[in-house]
């Protein structure tokens, strides 16, 4: 009798905003562009008692239509992360990192037994540079991914 | 017998809700959206400009290098750069050489640009003035600099006229405009 590996029961991630934007309008007098807004990530389920984990990647190397702009100019930032109070889970920040096409993790923790509600709020800035061909239309586009696991 | 199967059948059960417990989760996605504004910066490395001359004959204008660092992005398609000087305040003390109004027939202040990839310089030499913008460099689209800038100077060349009054140091101003769209 063989075992199949199974696919895993899902829950709703909801991510809000749907867009962020940024506004690179010069390097030279302001090198660092904060995003338009934080964005905010929530889901609820129930754990196994073990560690839980957001984690994010891009989904190409450079922005589309802006090929000059790497994903590595994105900062990602987890500014609070929180889960259930009252049931022994815990929820962390991971430290700011330079987005790339290859997950990882945004904030962590320890699930319990019960459903819990999770969330996250992250931020994003972008190191401008010189070396970026402008483009303001049609807009630069990068779409991102996240997953939350929780054993 | 019957008993045994049973047993194998429940272990496997349990194995199946134990990977159930170990595998749930969710996914989302944000888009990042940026707009890259075209944008041109300059910098005069060289604040003053000392012109000079070794010859004591008039047979060699007063000669001296400008140099600047140029930031510069310009449009994917459709952008383009520009960098111009002007002189926008003329020689003084009087006696000396001026711009607007030379005081000899063929006394210029001329110049010779250079300008570093992705520019390309204006063709010297050019004769400055005080009244037009004249061009030192420009740029195609989809251009853009060293995040450090790239290099760029002007070589100018101010006619070595006997009638300039001995014993004055001479200065004018120039102006350098450097856009992107």
């Amino acid at each position: 009798m063989g075992i199949t590996p199974y696919a895993g029961a899902n829950f709703t991630l909801t991510v809000t905003p749907a867009t962020i934007a940024f506004s690179a309008t010069n390097p030279g007098t302001l090198p660092v562009v904060a995003g338009s807004s934080t964005a905010a990530a929530s889901w609820s389920a129930g754990g196994g008692g073990s560690t839980w984990s957001l984690r994010v990647r891009a989904a190409a190397s450079t922005f589309t239509n802006c090929s000059t702009v790497p994903v590595s100019a994105v900062t990602v930032t987890c500014s609070a992360a929180s889960v259930t109070a009252g049931h022994g889970a815990t929820a962390n920040c991971a430290g700011a990192f330079p987005l790339s096409t290859t997950a990882q993790t945004v904030a962590s923790g320890m699930d319990s037994t019960s459903t819990l509600n999770y969330s996250a709020t992250i931020s994003f800035t972008l190191a401008d540079n010189w070396k970026y061909i402008a483009e303001m239309s049609p807009a630069c586009t990068l779409s991102l991914s996240y997953t939350a696991n929780v054993p | 017998m019957t008993k045994k199967t049973t047993l194998i059948i429940v272990a496997c059960a349990l194995l199946s809700m134990a990977g159930l417990a170990q595998a749930q989760s969710g996914t989302g996605t944000t888009t990042l959206s940026v707009a890259v504004g075209a944008e041109a910066a300059l910098t005069v490395n060289t604040g003053t400009t000392s012109l000079t001359t070794a010859s004591t004959t008039f047979a060699n204008p007063y000669t001296g290098t400008t140099s600047l660092t140029y930031f510069m992005r310009t449009g994917k398609t459709t952008g383009t750069g520009t960098l111009t000087l002007k002189v926008t305040a003329d020689f003084t003390p009087a006696g000396g050489p001026l711009v607007a109004t030379p005081p000899s027939a063929g006394d210029a202040l001329t110049y010779s640009p250079t300008v570093s990839s992705p520019g390309t310089a204006a063709t010297g030499p050019i004769t400055a003035t005080t009244t037009t913008a004249t061009a030192v460099g420009t740029w195609g689209a989809a251009a853009s600099s060293a995040k450090a800038g790239n290099s760029a100077s002007v070589a100018w060349s101010l006619t070595d006229d006997p009638v300039y009054a001995a014993g004055s140091t001479y200065t004018a101003t120039t102006t350098f405009t450097i856009s992107a769209t």
